[in-house]
């Protein structure tokens, strides 16, 4: 960049700096117009704007400070270069640590020449603790005995009473820098470094612990060969658990941060465990070339992130990395040190088994830790407010979108693994079928086929898995076509021809069991969906992992039923749950990944009314999956409308809607009405309804145009722009749309799913509040009836249909009832 | 302020400034608990309050001094850091602990010295900017002195250092 350019980036800087940060975006691409590299220029920069820089922040002092003391005490020690200690001659200083300063030295006692490193205690600091500590390193040195050790040649005390160590000098690289320079590959990694896990596992024979393993204690010398060098914490542990040198140990704590143990920072007692974490950190480092915790210039210092945070995944950094040796990885990276592998040894069986292709136990042996970490750390109070969002016009529309995409998304995992899924390729078959002259997607003629496909699976006695496995293709299929009633046999027939093969521990029982929980849950049985779920869920877990797209779908399809059925507590554990797994999922850059990151954060969002954390978390997965959206294809328009529609910043979404309406001109964008619902809902919370009607309008248009009239989605989005009708008093327009959208989820989602029965709530109250008091009733209170049967009379749903109970006898003048109602409320359901 | 960018400083500035700001430096060492942190302006401000009652008529001149000092300070600093890393690339690394604060020490030096060759590349786009850094960053002065300095508003000041701080912070997060 040259000064003309920093200019114009100055000029935009300034006017955007004159605002609050949410108005950037819009600022920066007005005052940017076409030149898109000036602008990318720009919000580059902005998006440092609020990141700590520590040494930037804290100005020159410190440091300053700091290098005053090094230049004392190398005065102090420099006295030593040149003098002979023993039979060896002191030469240049090559290092210094927190306890002491080692310097070249060489045989001058004639007999041969051998350089070695001379380590001697820093200048002042002499204390009895001190000399003890050195004086146990010395004592442990002796004792181990490995190739891949640095040796211990001598000691003794210099002239001025401060003891000296002298080892044998290792010319080379510490691990990482060697295996960086000669871009060796993973496996040549790995190999090097099982070299030091054996060397660890003899040092922990001998019971000593070394306790500052790092790449810079690793050095690989000119043969190839890794040497694990500075025993100068190590301890001795004691084998029954104690510590043998505690005192010392802990008098004062030395550690390296960047490779500390969890346990190293809070000062809980060090085991072997303590070695297996750090080695797993210099693996870590090793293969992927970043650290698991980096001291950053920016953000929370180490010591504050490293007990509680989760450690992300090396396949974060380098994706080649998924799988085994995410998992091998991980496990030796545990915050709690029984979670790890129990010993080096057994770290290093494991890592010879990747290298070997042969199942590891990191993967199957903790099923379920992360899930049980989140859900400890993680534990959501249920907030009424947080209830009472669900209850929120809009919100339904957002849900059907919300759910839809997160589907979406997890289907799409799905679909990497089961392309040689044979039921695909008996779908297809079936599909193959149709007459070429016949529309693509006509239903009626997938309808027969599937007829056919029954009939055929049907005839498959002899052999029954060949027919559960038919029968549930088609049962699926039969789902995904609206007609439930007639996929509900195919799906419970399939179920029990497996439970009659498999018996109950397999994964196609759990899946079988899963299906039609879904089907109840459309139906709105909530309380059965939600068992069905947690049966199948649980065996998921045990058989498949969480990792498994069968898995998350089940985790996924839970969460929501939870959600939706007012369960907001219960179901926010599993939503964090699934964010984790998809924030840590590898080759994650896709615009899909995005949506369904800006689904999770919508539900996490909602159930985090007034918990700081979650509208972090949220805001979190807003900001990363905007992130991928502005790095994928997108025309800067449509990047722009997109980060305004989701901030509900009115300027960026204007912009945004132009730009989406430019770009569904010319191709279908990707789901413009999912955002501009979302859109809507957010205008609509800060009370801008007359905003909020066109938005939302255009939102049930364009699903229509895209999925048809008979639509669950587009009958979902028009009951959302008919409750933005009744909330905006636009009573006459609001009874139309909402009648016709209840007849149409009536159809698509049925009469008792919770949609349909809240969109006749809402036609209810537009009834009551143009006086038709009795018609109004008719709907109102046997929905009421319905949800109190249902759900169970605290329930948020049912409490809203009893707040709208409540507000017609209340309207209508029938004060004995309104009062006996009155006093079943629980909670303020709705605001309006 | 007539300073030019890249003014060669006479030897004796900068032996008289690292004298003065070690003396400050042992003594605040002296005076607290070892490990504790060090204020930072505190320390700065305190070396240079030392050259305000100099009667030598080069620092009669209160924005040239400042000048001055600020970027000796700077260059002191940055001359010291490439002197420890040359040592430890030498040494093929050290094959020792640090204690915690050693390691963040080092961290520190390694930023020093991104943030020197980004100031550069800073004062070769603002001259203004890179000079509000050294003011404030190097010789610890507040927003209103700088003003005063380089003769600027005070708003002018807090939005050169907004815009410099997130150039740098930019380019130390990219190392």
């Amino acid at each position: 960049m040259d000064a003309e350019r920093w200019e114009r980036v100055e000029a935009v800087l300034d006017l955007a700096l004159d605002h609050e940060p949410s108005e950037w975006p819009a600022i920066v691409a007005a005052a940017c117009g076409d030149d898109h590299a000036l602008r990318a220029e720009v919000e580059a920069l902005l998006r440092e704007h609020g990141r700590a820089q520590g040494l930037l922040d804290s100005g020159a002092g410190s440091l300053a400070a700091q290098f005053v003391q090094d230049v004392e005490h190398a005065r102090a020690v420099d006295a030593l270069e040149g003098t002979t200690l023993g039979v060896w001659q002191v030469g240049p200083q090559i290092g210094h640590g927190g306890m002491s300063r080692v310097f070249l030295g060489e045989r001058v006692d004639g007999t041969f020449a051998q350089r070695v490193a001379i380590k001697v205690l820093r200048a002042g600091l002499d204390t009895p603790g001190d000399v003890e500590r050195f004086r146990m390193e010395r004592q442990i040195l002796a004792t181990l005995d490995h190739p891949h050790i640095a040796h211990l040649l001598d000691g003794g005390v210099t002239p001025d009473g401060r003891p000296y160590l002298v080892l044998e000098y290792i010319e080379g690289e510490p691990l990482t820098t060697y295996c960086r320079k000669r871009t060796l590959d993973t496996a040549t990694r790995i190999r090097l470094f099982l070299k030091i896990v054996d060397a660890t596992q003899s040092a922990h024979r001998q019971l000593i612990v070394h306790r500052d393993l790092k790449p810079s204690n690793i050095l690989v010398s000119a043969d190839g060969q890794p040497r694990l060098l500075d025993f100068g914490i190590a301890k001795i542990v004691d084998p029954t658990g104690g510590s043998a040198s505690e005192a010392t140990a802990t008098r004062r704590r030395w550690f390296t941060p960047e490779y500390a143990a969890p346990e190293q920072f809070t000062g809980a007692p060090v085991s072997t465990a303590t070695d297996v974490y750090q080695l797993g950190a210099v693996l870590y480092e090793l293969l992927c070339g970043h650290r698991a915790f980096e001291r950053t210039l920016a953000g929370r210092p180490l010591e504050d992130r490293v007990v509680p945070d989760d450690t992300p995944p090396p396949s974060m950094h380098l994706s080649a990395l998924r799988g085994d040796l995410d998992a091998v990885i991980l496990k030796a990276l545990r915050k709690e040190p029984t979670a790890r592998y129990a010993s080096v040894a057994e770290f290093g069986a494991d890592l010879k088994r990747v290298l070997d292709s042969e199942p590891v136990a990191a993967r199957t042996g903790n099923r379920g830790y992360r899930w049980r970490r989140m859900a400890r750390r993680r534990a959501l109070p249920l907030s009424l407010a947080a209830a009472a969002v669900l209850t929120a016009g809009v919100y339904m529309g957002t849900l059907v979108v919300q759910n839809r995409r997160i589907a979406q998304a997890l289907d799409e995992v799905s679909a990497e693994r089961s392309k040689s899924d044979q039921v695909s390729a008996f779908l297809l078959g079936l599909f193959e079928a149709i007459e070429p002259a016949r529309g693509r997607g006509d239903t009626l003629s997938a309808r027969v086929l599937l007829d056919r496909g029954e009939a055929r699976a049907n005839a498959l006695t002899d052999s029954p898995l060949a027919q559960a496995q038919m029968l549930d293709a088609i049962g699926r299929a039969r789902m995904s076509l609206g007609a439930y009633a007639d996929a509900r046999p195919n799906l419970e027939r399939a179920l029990e021809l497996r439970r009659q093969s498999h018996g109950e521990v397999h994964a196609d029982v759990a899946q079988s069991i899963a299906t039609p929980a879904k089907l109840d849950e459309l139906a709105g049985r909530s309380a059965q969906a939600a068992r069905g779920f947690r049966t199948a869920l649980a065996r998921q877990r045990e058989l498949l992992g969480e990792r498994a797209p069968a898995t998350q779908r089940t985790i996924f399809d839970l969460a929501y039923t939870l959600h939706t059925s007012g369960d907001v507590h219960s179901a926010q554990p599993f939503f964090s749950e699934l964010g984790w797994l998809a924030a840590t999922r590898p080759n994650r850059r896709d615009v899909l990944y995005a949506r369904q990151l800006e689904a999770l954060g919508e539900y996490v969002e909602q159930g985090a009314r007034g918990d700081s954390l979650g509208l972090a978390v949220a805001a979190a997965l807003r900001a990363e999956a905007m992130r991928i959206r502005s790095a994928s294809a997108g025309g800067p328009l449509q990047t722009s409308g997109t980060f305004g529609m989701q901030t509900g910043v009115r300027a960026g979404a204007e912009i945004g809607a132009l730009g989406g309406t430019q770009v569904a001109a010319t191709k279908p964008a990707p789901d413009l009405e999912a955002l501009l619902v979302g859109y809507s809902g957010r205008i609509e919370r800060t009370g801008r309804l007359t905003e909020a009607t066109p938005i939302s309008r255009e939102s049930y248009v364009l699903a229509e145009q895209r999925y048809g009239a008979d639509h669950l989605l587009t009958a979902a989005y028009l009951a959302g722009y008919g409750d933005v009708l009744r909330r905006s008093g636009n009573f006459v327009l609001a009874e139309r749309v909402l009648r016709d959208a209840e007849s149409r989820l009536t159809r698509t989602a049925g009469a008792q799913s919770l949609m349909t029965l809240r969109t006749r709530l809402f036609l209810g109250d537009v009834l009551r509040a143009i006086g038709r008091w009795n018609e109004a009733e008719v709907l109102l209170l046997p929905t009421y009836e319905h949800l109190f049967a249902e759900r169970g009379a605290d329930n948020v749903q049912t409490q809203f249909a009893l707040s709208n109970v409540v507000r017609l006898y209340e309207t209508a003048g029938r004060p004995a009832e309104a009062s006996r109602f009155r006093a079943l409320l629980a909670i303020t359901a709705d605001p309006d | 302020m007539t300073l030019p960018p890249s003014a060669p400083l006479p030897d004796t500035i900068d032996s008289a400034i690292y004298a003065e700001l070690k003396r400050v430096a042992s003594h605040h060492l002296r005076t607290r608990a070892a490990g504790a942190t060090i204020s930072t302006t505190e320390l700065v401000h305190d070396a240079f309050l030392k050259f305000s009652s100099n009667p030598d008529p080069r620092w009669q001149n209160r924005a040239h001094f400042f000048g001055s000092a600020s970027r000796a300070m700077r260059q002191v600093l940055v001359d010291h850091a490439r002197n420890r890393q040359a040592a430890k690339r030498g040494g093929g690394e050290a094959p020792l602990t640090l204690t915690g604060r050693d390691a963040a020490l080092e961290v520190q030096v390694d930023e020093l010295l991104v943030l020197d060759e980004a100031l550069d590349r800073l004062r070769a786009l603002n001259d203004r900017l890179c000079r509000v850094v050294e003011l404030r960053f190097f010789a610890g002065l507040g927003d209103e002195e700088i003003s005063q300095m380089l003769g600027v508003s005070l708003r002018t000041v807090g939005r050169d250092w907004t815009k410099a701080r997130l150039y740098l912070s930019r380019e130390l997060g990219h190392d």
